[in-house]
């Protein structure tokens, strides 16, 4: 049943196309008959089909596909049928689908015929021209047609080996490689210097060995704080050497690594801190504490970044010298210090004394500098204390120190610059001859050692007017979809499905569809199947009126018709004999049907009441057709009953049909 | 020439012999004059011109890519047939009409300083023509917004006017498939309309 079912629908669009053979329509009409919803979900589709054909005729165009350039060449180099076209069944349907491609298809494929027609002239051709003798020179100069010949399995035999060889060098640019071992390199030294293992040894104490020579691994690493106490806490960490001095600011550091190169110390600048050889960690704090006023300034554990804790210098320790005279500042922590290597704070001893009232305790705020303004200080893991001279931010000379971008160097004394953020600037070597040895300020120096990196970054592709962001060029785009290009006629469809479909093997389709149909023919009689045939949809009227096809739905085969054929060929309609009396016939038939009709009308009112139902009627070609509408719901049964009973009363005859609602 | 020697060739054009390249470019100069100088395209003689020098350039930078697994002059002919379609779609690009357009109506020409306008219709009436593309706007917005599997299939019957077989060809599928996917989609396409209207 449901076989049945998926086999009347699959006829049903053909049906109302009237291209349904004699056999197929009957079955068609009699599910037709039986079904009263079928019957009008037909005239629905007819309506549609209808509006469709007539839309179409009057200029409507399906929404248009596109094909690029390349598969319409690639389509359009088949020289067969559409079945032997080259390219997928997606291709061809929007090869179809699309009048500009189907247009550029036409014109290939008549191109392709004429080209095989047509001998060539060979005879008058011009020079070379001379821009491609340069295009070819261009191509010569280029190592890409030896690449390519290199790598061709089917050419390698000729090539000898050293052309094969340097192609493979000519694939690989050489640059982008080496930039990234550097880059590698360099970011590694980087990391090395920032981030060294505590577990590596260093070695400490030779000042020769400070610094730079981590090969020379002999002893732990250990770098110190600036500590009130008599002896500096040795704590492991990045650093090599004794940490005499911590800060993050750089002006800082600076100025007081300045009074250690006048003592004609050895030292490490790294970013945060200073480091000496821990022979000389007594002087160096000499050197940077020693003052007359012996106020040491620590940290207290909140994290204000602003408190500053004095005390005298005495009471941090007592074999410690004496605090700088100047007021000491804390800077903060770096937030990128490790609790590992942040630096060691030991404020207890300066807390006890200041508490003891052994020395002044004050709070005070940090001078703003103007070459590096205070930055937020991140939450500290412990106190650091952090010695600096008064502000003004100068040596003790009075030298000011401005941010430059370029490391100058004193004589005689070496300056590092290493990369990027974590890199320290290390300086070493003797100090020149020349300043004093008594802890005074030494005298201005031609070149300052900078170590305040510039902040003037380059920020990319924010270039003003004259570059960088290119100005938006409006252009004026349109899209195909929004085009409306005039529509192209029925008679153009027309004519570029033949030349589209040109080539097929006319005689073997027709074969087929004749052997097909012929069983058809042989069992019925044309004339009356005719007669009793649907009348097809009508079509609009246009100079590419479609042949006829009759198709046979027996699971692919297609009767009679050719369907690739012009459609200048002569019909092939099933319809070809006895037109004549069928036409008499149906005629007959009709008025038979009118004097039913009439006969109805009059019984109309009084079959309706006795049966409870309302009536109307419709005639067509030569059959009425009743549609019931009953008061009331009715089990099949009675409908059943109802359909007899209409039937007798209205005196229907066998053609008539009965369509419940 | 045959596949051989076309490969021969292609070899000494890439060793760089330049006597190679003025061989191809003899050998296939008039393939491709051929081609691009066909008078269907349309091309005018300068177009033509730049048309064959721009295949041989094209042939010049994509020689190294040529596998020698076709022939070389299908090669060539598909360059230029690329070439050929690609400066077509450029030019009715170029002539379509733009979004916007300007009418100029010339006043005072016709008799006693009446206007001359020229109404031609070759579908009948203006007022015809405008009920008519009112009926189907429906129509056309609700076969826009079917599936594209069901627009092809009503496009192919429709519009294109194929006869089934040629349907089954192009889609490459069985009759009975075919025809019970057209009556699926009309139905679709009824209820769309519908709504469309209805809306």
């Amino acid at each position: 049943m449901r076989k049945d079912n998926e086999n009347i629908e699959e006829k049903l669009i053909p049906y109302l196309e009237g291209v349904l053979n004699p056999k197929e329509r009957r079955e068609v009409d009699e599910a037709i008959n039986s079904d009263g919803d079928l019957a009008r979900e037909m005239s629905e589709l007819r309506e549609v089909i209808l509006e469709l054909r007539q839309g179409f005729a009057n200029g409507m165009k399906p929404p248009q596909e596109e094909l690029s350039v390349d598969e319409v060449v690639e389509l359009g180099a088949n020289t067969g049928s559409v079945d032997s076209m080259p390219g997928t069944s997606q291709q061809k349907a929007r090869l179809f689908c699309s009048d500009d491609a189907l247009e550029e298809y036409s014109l290939l494929r008549a191109l392709q015929e004429e080209m095989a027609r047509t001998t060539l002239d060979r005879e008058n051709v011009p020079e070379m021209p001379e821009f491609l003798l340069k295009e070819f020179r261009g191509l010569k100069a280029t190592p890409h047609s030896r690449k390519v010949l290199a790598f061709d399995k089917n050419r390698l035999s000729p090539i000898p080996l050293w052309r094969r060889a340097s192609s493979l060098l000519d694939r690989i640019d050489p640059k982008p490689l080496m930039a990234s071992a550097a880059a590698l390199m360099m970011l590694s030294l980087g990391v090395h210097l920032y981030n060294r293992p505590g577990g590596s040894a260093a070695p400490t104490g030779d000042a020769a060995e400070i610094g730079y020579n981590f090969a020379s691994e002999k002893k732990a690493p250990v770098s110190a704080t600036p500590s009130a106490s008599s002896t500096p806490r040795v704590v492991a960490g990045r650093d090599n050497g004794v940490a005499v001095f911590t800060s993050d600011d750089r002006g800082l550091l600076k100025e007081q690594a300045e009074k250690l190169l006048s003592k004609k110390l050895n030292y490490t600048v790294t970013k945060d801190r200073i480091l000496v050889a821990a022979k000389d960690v007594k002087q160096a704090r000499d050197i940077l504490w020693a003052d007359s006023d012996g106020k040491v300034v620590a940290m207290g554990k909140e994290d204000a970044a602003e408190k500053r804790i004095a005390r005298p210098g005495a009471a941090a320790g007592g074999a410690s010298p004496a605090p700088a005279a100047e007021e000491a500042y804390y800077v903060g922590s770096s937030g990128r210090r490790s609790p590992a290597d942040a630096p060691v704070v030991d404020v207890d001893d300066a807390l006890a004394a200041a508490s003891s009232g052994a020395g002044d305790v004050k709070v005070y705020s940090p001078p703003s500098r103007q070459d590096a303004p205070p930055k937020p200080s991140p939450p500290r893991h412990r106190e650091t204390a952090s010695y600096q001279d008064s502000a003004p931010r100068s040596s003790a000379a009075g030298q000011t120190y401005r941010p430059s971008t370029k490391a100058s160097r004193d004589p005689g004394a070496e300056l590092e610059q290493g990369i990027g953020s974590n890199s320290a600037l290390k300086v070493k070597g003797q100090v020149p001859t020349g300043y004093g040895d008594d802890g005074a300020s030494p005298p201005p120096r031609p070149s300052a050692v900078d170590i305040t990196p510039t902040n003037e970054t380059k920020v990319p592709g924010n270039a003003g007017p004259s570059g960088g962001v290119p100005e938006p060029t409006v252009v004026e785009t349109r899209s195909k979809a929004n085009e409306t290009p005039p529509p192209m006629s029925a008679e153009r469809r027309q004519k570029l499905r033949e030349l589209a479909l040109r080539g097929e093997s006319e005689g073997a389709v027709a074969d087929k569809a004749d052997k097909n149909t012929k069983q058809e023919r042989d069992e019925e009689s044309v004339a009356p199947v005719a007669a009793a045939a649907p009348p097809p949809l009508p079509r609009p009227v246009t100079p590419a009126q479609q042949t006829q096809t009759t198709v046979t739905m027996d699971r692919g085969r297609v009767a009679a018709a050719p369907p690739l054929v012009p459609a200048s060929a002569p019909v092939a309609n099933v319809i070809t004999a006895g037109a004549a009396s069928s036409a008499d016939a149906e005629e007959a038939k009709e008025a038979k049907a009118d004097g039913r009709l009439a006969r109805m009308e009059t019984a109309r009112q009084a079959v309706a009441q006795r049966n409870g139902v309302e009536l109307s009627f419709e005639s067509k070609n030569g059959k009425v057709s009743v549609y019931v509408r009953p008061k009331k719901t009715l089990t099949k049964a009675e409908q059943d009953a109802l359909r007899k009973t209409l039937r007798k009363e209205l005196g229907l005859a066998d053609s008539d049909t009965i369509i419940l609602r | 020439m045959n596949a051989e020697e076309e490969k021969s060739l292609v070899d000494r054009c890439l060793v760089g012999e330049e006597s190679a390249w003025s061989e191809l470019y003899r050998t296939f100069y008039p393939q491709i004059r051929f081609v691009v100088g066909w008078k269907r395209w349309g091309f005018s003689k300068n177009e033509v011109e730049d048309g064959i020098q721009e295949v041989f350039t094209e042939l010049i930078r994509s020689l190294p890519n040529f596998r020698c697994e076709s022939r070389l002059s299908t090669f060539v002919d598909r360059l230029a047939r690329n070439r050929c379609i690609s400066h077509l779609r450029k030019k009715s690009a170029l002539k379509r009409p733009k979004e916007t357009f300007s009418v100029e109506l010339e006043e005072g020409k016709g008799e006693e300083g009446m206007s001359r306008h020229h109404v031609i219709s070759a579908d009948g009436s203006p007022e015809g023509a405008l009920m008519a593309s009112e009926d189907h706007k429906d129509l056309a917005r609700a076969l826009a917004e079917m599936p594209e599997a069901c627009r092809r299939i009503i496009s192919l019957r429709y519009y294109r006017e194929m006869s089934y077989q040629e349907i089954c060809t192009v889609l490459e599928l069985p009759l009975g498939t075919v025809c019970s996917r057209l009556k699926r989609c009309l139905s679709k396409l009824k209820s769309s309309i519908y709504s469309v209207g209805g809306t």
